[in-house]
Order: C-alpha cells, then structure tokens, then sequence
C-alpha cells in the first residue's frame, strides 16, 4: 500500500504552498499591489514573488532529495540490480 | 564573409562528430536506440532531459513572449519547477516497471496495464500526432536564426531544411546515446547562451539589470503586470498554461522515454532535482530582455527573433554567433529527441505488434529510422507553413497529449483503472480539446487542452466506478508500492 512518510507529507505540501501562492486568486492580490508597486528592489514585483515560491520549491524538492528516507535509493538500486542479476543467470 | 556562418557551421560539424563518437557504441537494436540500455548518468540525463523539453521556445519564444505580451509569461516558472518533481515523483515507477518488465516505450507499458492493445495504440497515434507541430516549432525557430545570422543571406525556408538533414542525421547516427549526448553538450551551450549572453546585453545597454527594468517600466508600464498590453494573460489563460504545458509536456514520449534511460534509481532522482535547479536559472534574465527589447528594438516585426537580434547588434559577433549556434543547439536537442521518441515507438507499438509479430531488434532498429526519417519531412511541411507564435504552437501542441494523463498516471496509481476508463478517457479528451479549438470558442477563457484535461479526468474517473479494475494495473501497483513503500 502506498502510504507516505511525513517527510514525503511535508515535501508535497511544500509543493502545494508553492502553486497555490503562484496562481490566482493570490497572485491576483499580488498583481493588484504590483500595479502601485511595479518595481521591488528594482525587479518586476511579480517576477521577484514568483521566483521565490519557485525557490521554495526547488528547495523543498532538494531537501527531500537528501532527507526523506524513502526517497534514498541505494537499497533501491542495489535491490534491483541484484533481481537483473539474478534474471540474467537464469536466462543464461 | 559571414563569420556568424562561419561559426555556425563549425558547431554543426562539432555536434555531428559526437553524434559520430556515439554510433561507435551502436549496439544496433531497438533497446539500445530506445533508451540506451538505461545507461545514462546524471549530468547526461540531467541535461537530455531538460535540452529535450526546453527548445527554440527558450531562446526565441521566451523573450518574445515577455516582449509581446509582458511578466505574464513566466507562468513559465511553473513548468520549469515542477516537471523536475514529477520527473522523479512518477518516473521512478516507470523506472522500475521498464526495468522488471522490459518496456521501452510509454505505450508498451500501457498496453501491458490496461491489457489492451487499443490502448496503447491510441497513445501512440496521438503522441505523433501532437509531437508533428512541437518538431515544426523547432523547425520554424531554427529557420529564424538561420535568417537572422546569415542577415537573409539563408532565407527561412533554406534554414529549415538544413535543420531537418542535421537532425536526422544526428538520430540516425547514435539513437539514444547519440541524442543524449549531444543533448548535454547543448544544454551546456543552453546555459550559457541565455544566461551570459543576456546578461552581456543588458549590462552593455545599462548599468545594472534593475536599471533595465525601471528604464522600461517608464516606457512599457502595462509589461508589468498581468493581464499584459494585449489582455492575454488572464487568469484562466495563466493557470490553463501552466496546466496543460506542464502535464502535456510528461506525456510526450521524448520526455516519457527518458524515464526508462537512467542507469539507477540514483541517477533519476538527481537528475531530477538539477533540472529543476538548471532550468529555472537559464530564464533569469529573459524578463529583462524581452523588455529592455523595448527600448532598444521597439517595433519588431518578429517578436520571437529579439534575442538573437540583440545578440548580433550588441555583442561581438563571435560570441553572438556562438551564443546563437546555442539557440539552433536547443532546437535540434528538442528536434532530434522528437523524432527518436516517436520513431522508437512506431518501431515498437506499431510495427512490432501489428505488421511483423516476428520482427527483430535489428528489424525494429532499421523501422525506426525510417519512421524518422517520414515524420521528419512531415515536420518540415508543416514549418514552412509557419504557423504562429512560438508560445502558442507549444500551448497547442501539449494540450494534445495532456488528455493521456488520467489514463498514464491511473495505471500507476489508481487500483481501479480499467481499459474502458483509458479508452473512454482519452478519446473524450481528445475530442473536447478539438471541439473548443476549431468549433466552439474555449469557455471561460481556459484554453482548450485545459478543457480537454478536464474532461478526460472526470470520464476516467466516472467510467472506472462501473468497470472492473485492469487485474494488470493493480499487480503494477501493488508491485511498485510494495518495492517503495514496504518499510513506511
């Protein structure tokens, strides 16, 4: 059965923060301060809120990458390497 | 002398010779062509995999995007971030359903799941169907950059077809391995076309890159914030984009295909999280320039050509014309992948199953190329039509393939998929996406392959609760969960 970690929970609500900030109807609040503040030290304000939800969530994704224990794959690999091993010897 | 040609030509031959280096190691059947015998690193697979999805739109649909239609384009963001997750996310189960069961191709897979040869035969055909116009893009945008470095001297419809010979000739030469490889060395070139070239721009026009954009903000106000100058960039507009291109995009079999090519598990994962990492920064500065092309190019008759235009008028020629030669790079790494994708496929889930039962690798192997070579020519009519922006024939070409995704992700997931709710959930997509094309303006400002999304998700869904589960797809899942998650 699939069940998730906490980590893995984590991680996907990260995920889920990220395109809820980077989608309307938020990012309709956001365009309507950025039509009174374009500029936000001296980048496009929209472009300077999304890019920081998409840091988040490149970060969040990299952290799982090294933390989230069902996510390391040496077992993984080693596990399925020794089934095409095994397979081939059969096979001959 | 046109050293921009010069300069061009001498790439073209570089990247022929590692298409060459990678022939050598031809093993000459159709797992090797296919998926190199998941064989492939990280940096390799990292750099296929983002150069494949990442194209002409990045050096010339891009910035003419912003130049069009302003800071509305980097809805982007979001499909540069999140197919890395779901690289990894949903790659890792076909990665190890290729490795226990052998499949090469999305539709063998799918074929085995539903236990359905239909089913894996319609997401064949429309795959190719929809990869024709995504291959004409790359043909269309490399035909600009000939034109533009060569000053007219090779006009659009002569660059064209110098693109489609070089891209079939770097499949044919080295299949998967031959594809990747050339992949990394232009995702090295991509990089530091767009994000040193851009940057080159800028400073050598203003003092720093917030001085660019407060510079333009005086002139092009309405650039940004959304809707945009031209009303495009709605909200339904934003979210159906990002939707369609980022589901669409995995569906592709030169995407889907890369799921089955790393060598470990290791290997996906980290090319996952760096491709991520390694597209969004190539677009840090096209906000900036497609702006900026404001001021310094207003006017422009072809929004798409602005980067490479700034290349040429602000940057020394030699670095230009490199930085372009990266451009053509990112079309043909798209190009080629195409083409070896989908002829893979027919290779496989046609030729194999319905025409020659018998057939060999070897037998395949040849098919494919021939394949290639067919859908190559296809491509090229079809570019020198020259249909539309860049941006828009992208959104068009993956709102095709996104209808594919409830049937592709519930045999991976859903314990009750069944070959009627794939069958059912496809052909309905398909026709709600065309109906909202070509007959019935798109409700609600959501374009159509949004709409065709939408409506392949509900008949899946529908359908299974009064069908009886695919017993196939639910051994696939409980041997995947059972594999990923035992110890949780």
């Amino acid at each position: 059965m699939m069940k998730l970690s906490k980590g893995e929970k984590a991680v996907h609500l990260m995920f889920i923060i990220s395109l809820i900030m980077a989608n309307p109807p938020i990012l309709g609040l956001v365009n309507n301060y950025a039509k009174d503040n374009p500029l936000t030290f001296g980048y496009p304000t929209m472009w300077v809120w999304l890019e920081f939800w998409y840091a988040v969530a490149i970060a969040a994704f990299l952290i799982g990458a090294l933390t989230i224990r069902n996510w390391q794959t040496e077992e993984q690999d080693a596990k399925i390497t020794a089934e095409m091993q095994a397979d081939h010897k059969e096979r001959g | 002398m046109n050293v921009g040609l010069i300069i061009l030509v001498i790439y073209m031959i570089a990247i022929l010779g590692l298409a060459i280096y990678a022939s050598k190691k031809d093993k000459k059947t159709i797992a090797d062509f296919a998926t190199a015998d998941s064989s492939l690193g990280v940096f390799v697979l990292t750099l296929t995999f983002s150069a494949t999805y990442h194209s002409a739109y990045a050096f010339l649909g891009a910035p003419g995007f912003v130049y069009t239609h302003g800071i509305g384009w980097w809805a982007n963001g979001i499909w540069t971030v999140f197919p890395g997750i779901l690289f990894w996310l949903i790659g890792r189960r076909f990665w190890l359903l290729g490795k226990r069961h052998g499949y090469l191709s999305l539709s063998e897979y799918m074929s085995d799941a539903y236990d359905s040869n239909l089913v894996g035969l319609l997401v064949t055909l429309i795959t190719m169907v929809f990869t024709v116009p995504y291959i004409a893009m790359q043909a269309i945008g490399s035909g600009y950059i000939f034109d533009t470095i060569s000053n007219g001297a090779l006009s659009y419809e002569v660059g064209t077809i110098i693109f489609f010979v070089i891209m079939i000739a770097l499949v044919w030469l080295g299949g998967m391995k031959g594809v990747s490889l050339t992949d990394a060395a232009q995702g090295v070139f991509m990089w530091v076309g767009l994000v040193i070239g851009s940057f080159i721009i800028i400073k050598g026009n203003y003092p720093s890159v917030s001085a660019a954009y407060t510079e333009a903000f005086k002139v092009i106000p309405e650039h940004f914030t959304l809707p945009g100058p031209q009303g495009l960039i709605t909200g339904g507009d934003w979210i159906s984009r990002w939707v369609v291109i980022t589901i669409g995009m995995m569906m592709f079999p030169h995407v889907t295909l890369r799921f089955f090519s790393g060598k470990s598990l290791r290997v996906l994962k980290w090319s996952s999280v760096f491709s991520s990492i390694y597209l969004t920064s190539i677009y840090v500065f096209i906000p900036a320039i497609g702006m900026a092309g404001h001021l310094l190019m207003p006017g422009l008759a072809n929004a798409d050509t602005i980067l490479p235009e700034l290349l040429l008028k602000y940057t020394p020629m030699v670095f230009a014309a490199l930085v372009i030669s990266g451009a053509l790079a990112a079309s043909m790494s798209t190009g080629d992948s195409q083409l070896h994708a989908v002829g893979s496929m027919l290779a496989t889930d046609v030729y194999k199953k319905y025409v020659n039962k018998d057939a060999s690798e070897q037998k395949q192997y040849h098919v494919a190329k021939v394949c290639i070579l067919i859908l190559g020519v296809i491509s090229v009519i079809v570019a020198l039509i020259k249909p539309g922006l860049l941006g828009n024939i992208l959104a068009l070409s993956n709102g095709g393939v996104a209808s594919l995704a409830p049937a592709v992700l519930g045999g991976i997931y859903y314990k009750k998929a069944s070959k009627e709710a794939a069958i059912a959930s496809i052909i309905t997509g398909e026709v709600a996406m065309l109906l909202t094309t070509f007959v019935i303006p798109s409700p609600l400002g959501l374009m159509p392959g949004l709409w065709g999304l939408i409506v392949s998700i509900i008949v899946y869904f529908a359908t299974s609760r009064f069908t009886n589960p695919s017993e196939r797809a639910v051994e696939l899942i409980s041997e995947i969960n059972d594999f990923f998650y035992a110890n949780n």
